[in-house]
């Protein structure tokens, strides 16, 4: 009984965790793109950005 | 409480609860392919609007996924470990081969659809999404296999556990292990295929009522209105053509489901005994009476599923001992309000896909609303499944073959009953972790 309790809140938390973060994600919405807002240029040039590292994957550049 | 019913669940609890996710993911997979294919076609960047804003709640049901299955498989060891000894030769494979051939493929390409919009190109966009929804439908058939396996056991033997070149025996009892002989026999085991079918489309169904459902919520309040539009057209497309596949798939199933573990069909249809058999549309099961109180059936519908006679005997409830057959009650209610939601999803498709042509889907708040709740009903439709599957399956955690005749019955034993191979299969019971057995 008590792993059941136990994986019970374990598995409420992510509930919890799931329904806000699904909530938020509805209310914000879709954001609009404009018809140019892609690069055309392949896989092998993102790569070379990368390693150039002149843009983060992640948009968390720039703190160092 | 009984420790076993406990450790069922638990893990009911707990699994139920990590299924969401892999339909939901393996369900917007394809909407998501099916809107960058649509924006790499036309160019409409409405399109892409509504696969990024998609992408990024895929993204969300992913990670919930897996972290709600990380922390199910503990449960391998601390209530199921005589189980786990049983089959690990057999559910290790599987289970290995989902997180080579499946998972990795999945993680890998979902850095690509997440983080890649503007950095990699279209084409290449598109094909990141189409690995990521690939992936989670690779995902899905080794995970049936290892499931199927548990129904229609195929591809192993049976041999002793041993200890420092001993047989390893617990309390006089020889300790037992199946061990992979033919691991394709396994993959394509009996029911593998039709159940994987199954699983798929009514991940298909759970996926494209929960775009439909938020499209709607959009529609009537009123934002998002073109974006809202072309993702419940999109999504709408695949829950119609999903709903009515479902009819023809569990037709397919339940003819199998009666050919390899007749028992579990027998209480999915309240049939108690044997003999030219009705399907059953309401009811309530009786175990004490050995019948279905409020009864309403179609005369002669089972036998005519299984057989395509109205008039062809059926193996009833009562040609198994009192201790092999399944929860009768909870088979039954599971796999009648599933069949039930099953066919209300394809009316309401119906329905919708008629006024889309109509042009009056986007004016019929009416409907709009039943879409916004209806991913519930999905959702319990395929929550169902499963218990229908899994207490169908009772009292065994592997199923233990079943012989027929050349005449199409079962092979019966000196009483009149069916005699299994106890070796080859595992009772739920004998399944459960030994220390938390009160003895």
């Amino acid at each position: 009984m008590g792993s059941l309790i136990g994986f019970g809140f374990i598995y409420l938390g992510l509930l919890a965790v799931w329904l806000y973060v699904l909530d938020q994600k509805i209310r914000h919405g879709p954001d609009p793109v404009g018809p140019a807002s892609r690069r055309d240029d392949g896989l092998l040039a993102a790569a070379a950005r990368r390693a150039d590292h002149t843009e983060s994957l992640t948009g968390s550049e720039g703190s160092g | 409480m009984d420790v076993v019913l406990l450790s069922r669940l638990q893990f009911a609890f707990t699994i139920g609860f990590h299924y969401i996710f892999p339909l939901l993911t393996i369900g917007m997979g394809v909407v998501m392919v099916y809107l960058e294919v649509q924006h790499l076609r036309t160019g409409d960047p409405l399109f892409e609007t509504a696969a990024r804003f998609w992408t990024r709640i895929f993204a969300l049901n992913f990670a919930i996924g897996v972290a709600t299955g990380i922390v199910m498989e503990f449960q391998f060891g601390t209530n199921w470990a005589v189980y786990s000894r049983f089959v690990g030769d057999v559910f290790g494979s599987a289970l290995a081969a989902e997180g080579i051939f499946a998972f990795f493929l999945e993680s890998g390409f979902l850095a690509l659809l997440v983080f890649g919009w503007d950095r990699i190109s279209p084409r290449m966009h598109v094909f990141a999404t189409l690995m990521v929804a690939l992936g989670s439908v690779f995902s899905s058939i080794w995970i049936v296999v290892a499931n199927s396996w548990q129904q229609t056991p195929a591809g192993h033997h049976i041999v002793p556990v041993m200890r420092d070149g001993q047989q390893l025996i617990i309390d006089g009892t020889p300790v037992l292990r199946a061990e992979i002989v033919d691991f394709w026999a396994l993959v394509f085991n009996p029911s593998t295929v039709q159940r994987l079918v199954h699983v798929w489309i009514g991940a298909f169904i759970l996926g494209t009522f929960f775009v439909m459902s938020i499209s709607a919520w959009y529609l009537l309040k009123g934002r998002h209105v073109e974006f809202a539009k072309k993702s419940f057209s999109g999504a709408l497309l695949f829950a119609t053509i999903a709903s009515l596949a479902a009819l023809a798939s569990g037709h397919f199933q339940s003819k199998n489901v009666y050919h390899w573990q007749p028992a579990k069909l027998a209480a999915f249809e309240g049939h108690y005994e044997s003999g030219p058999a009705a399907m059953s549309l309401f009811g309530v099961p009786d175990d004490s009476t050995e019948t279905v109180r409020f009864n309403i059936a179609i005369p002669g519908g089972l036998s005519f599923l299984v057989h395509e006679d109205f008039s062809y005997p059926v193996v009833g409830l009562d040609r198994f001992r009192p201790e092999d057959r399944p929860p009768v009650l909870v088979s039954f209610a599971s796999y009648h309000i599933m069949i039930g939601l099953g066919m209300t999803f394809i009316g309401l498709t119906l329905v919708a896909s008629f006024l889309l042509w109509r042009s009056r889907l986007f004016t019929s708040r009416w409907l709009l609303w039943i879409f916004v709740f209806a991913v519930g009903g999905a959702l319990i439709a395929n929550e169902l499944g499963w218990v229908a599957a899994e207490v169908g399956r009772q009292p065994w955690s592997v199923y233990p073959p079943l012989a027929w005749t050349a005449d199409g019955d079962l092979v019966t034993g000196h009483s009149g009953r069916v005699e299994y191979d106890e070796t080859l299969g595992l009772r739920t019971r004998d399944a459960v972790s030994p220390s938390t057995v009160p003895r």
